[in-house]
């Protein structure tokens, strides 16, 4: 039987020297899915406030799922998105503050194989 | 399905993004009001609470290229309020810049175009964007501003990026400070491992090999501060002001102690780079420890 637990994963990156960075999350384990529920986006300088985009799979605008002008700390519920494995969210940021770490947490439940 | 943010991107942002679909602008429209009427002014006086105070942007972030041994002079920009804020950051071209300081000079013009107020302002510019920005505010002293950035540097152009805002808070005196950022390195200058920038009381530890000089600038701070310094060696201390072209104190040493392992001392600042250098000829390997405390906070 699955099992259902806690999801809470991160990931981040260095925005360059415009404010630009992107992340990808999704599940890397097979028989793993993720079911987010809320996405947070921070940044560790918000000397200029990046935007800040969510994609499902690719950031193509059939796949956008949101977006925020506090891109530095914002929080998003996630609804309908179920990420299988290979399937990734893909967080954007544009304008921030050059060299800035920006950091990605998608927060739910995930279902994992069980014996 | 999808994201729904607190702070939810404006249209513009979407349409920049290439996102700006019908669905996502009815969005953004239903955001602003559930019932629009004809004028933002009807929407307030019906629906709202008129603003008594806030922030408008007078320049958004623009840069300015200053070429070395010279001045770039700005635009004008108008003011409808009585107080500013802005941001500053300079950084030069090169790391190995000898003169890596902009002097900001702020004209305060009336409708007539004569200048009514004027300060100068000596920042500090860094090897990189971002590094050494430096926060101020204060009144607005006339219809216009405009800016005169002087790069004294004799060999490497420099970078300086300003964003201003106006604002109904009346500030009583113009306060520029550096802001606690420091990770990257003024040219010349020895990293401070972001401890002096901090500003309140620190101790900061350096280890200085035999023959090494340290020089650690301290941040835009105007006022008392107290200097406490202990070395495991004999070393020389000299607190003062590095040397700018035009810069007042420029050069001047203000407090000195030779060949000592404990000195404390109490100071004013001048709201200028100030620059504290401690040599080590003892014969061995110093362990320096630097208590700065200031009256006000910095940053």
């Amino acid at each position: 039987m699955p099992r259902t637990v806690q999801l809470s994963a991160s990931a981040s990156v260095t925005l360059n020297n415009s404010g630009d960075g992107q992340v990808t999350l999704g599940p890397g384990i097979p028989g793993v899915t993720w079911i987010p529920e809320t996405a947070q986006c921070i940044v560790s300088s918000d000397l200029d406030i990046p935007a800040f985009y969510l994609y499902l799979n690719t950031a193509t605008q059939p796949n956008f799922q949101g977006a925020s002008q506090a891109g530095n700390d914002d929080t998003a519920s996630v609804s309908g998105v179920t990420l299988y494995t290979g399937m990734t969210l893909v967080g954007i940021w544009t304008g921030g503050t050059p060299l800035a770490t920006a950091t990605l947490v998608i927060s739910g439940v995930q279902t994992v194989p069980g014996d | 399905m999808g994201a729904s943010f607190s702070n939810p991107a404006t249209a513009s942002q979407l349409i920049a993004a290439g996102l700006a679909t019908a669905t996502n602008q009815q969005t953004q429209i239903s955001q602003i009001s559930s019932s629009p009427t004809s004028t933002i002014a009807d929407d307030i006086s019906s629906q709202g609470t008129p603003l008594l105070h806030g922030f408008d942007s007078v320049l958004t972030a623009t840069t300015f290229t200053v070429a070395k041994d010279s001045t770039t002079t700005t635009s004008s920009y108008t003011f409808a309020k009585p107080g500013y804020y802005i941001y500053v950051n300079a950084y030069m071209s090169s790391g190995s810049a000898t003169m890596p300081f902009i002097d900001v000079s702020v004209y305060w013009n009336d409708a007539n175009g004569h200048t009514i107020a004027e300060q100068d302002w000596i920042v500090p510019a860094a090897e990189q964007a971002s590094q050494w920005p430096v926060l101020g505010n204060g009144p607005v002293e006339a219809v216009t501003v405009q800016f005169a950035l002087s790069n004294p540097d004799p060999t490497y152009s420099a970078t300086v990026e300003i964003a201003i805002d106006e604002t109904t808070h009346a500030p009583g005196r113009h306060d520029w400070r550096n802001v606690s950022y420091f990770t990257g390195t003024v040219p010349g200058y020895f990293a401070d491992g972001n401890g002096l920038s901090q500003g309140m009381p620190v101790g900061y530890v350096d280890t200085l090999a035999n023959g090494s000089t340290h020089s650690l600038l301290f941040p835009l701070y105007c006022g008392q501060i107290y200097l406490t310094i202990t070395s495991t060696e004999k070393i020389s201390i000299t607190l003062g002001y590095p040397t700018v072209t035009n810069m007042i104190g420029s050069g001047l040493n203000i407090w000195s102690a030779a060949s000592v392992t404990s000195a404390s001392t109490t100071v004013a600042l001048a709201r200028v780079p100030a620059l504290l250098t401690y040599t080590n000829s003892s014969g061995s390997t110093a362990t320096v420890d630097i208590l700065t405390t200031f009256l006000e906070y910095v940053t």
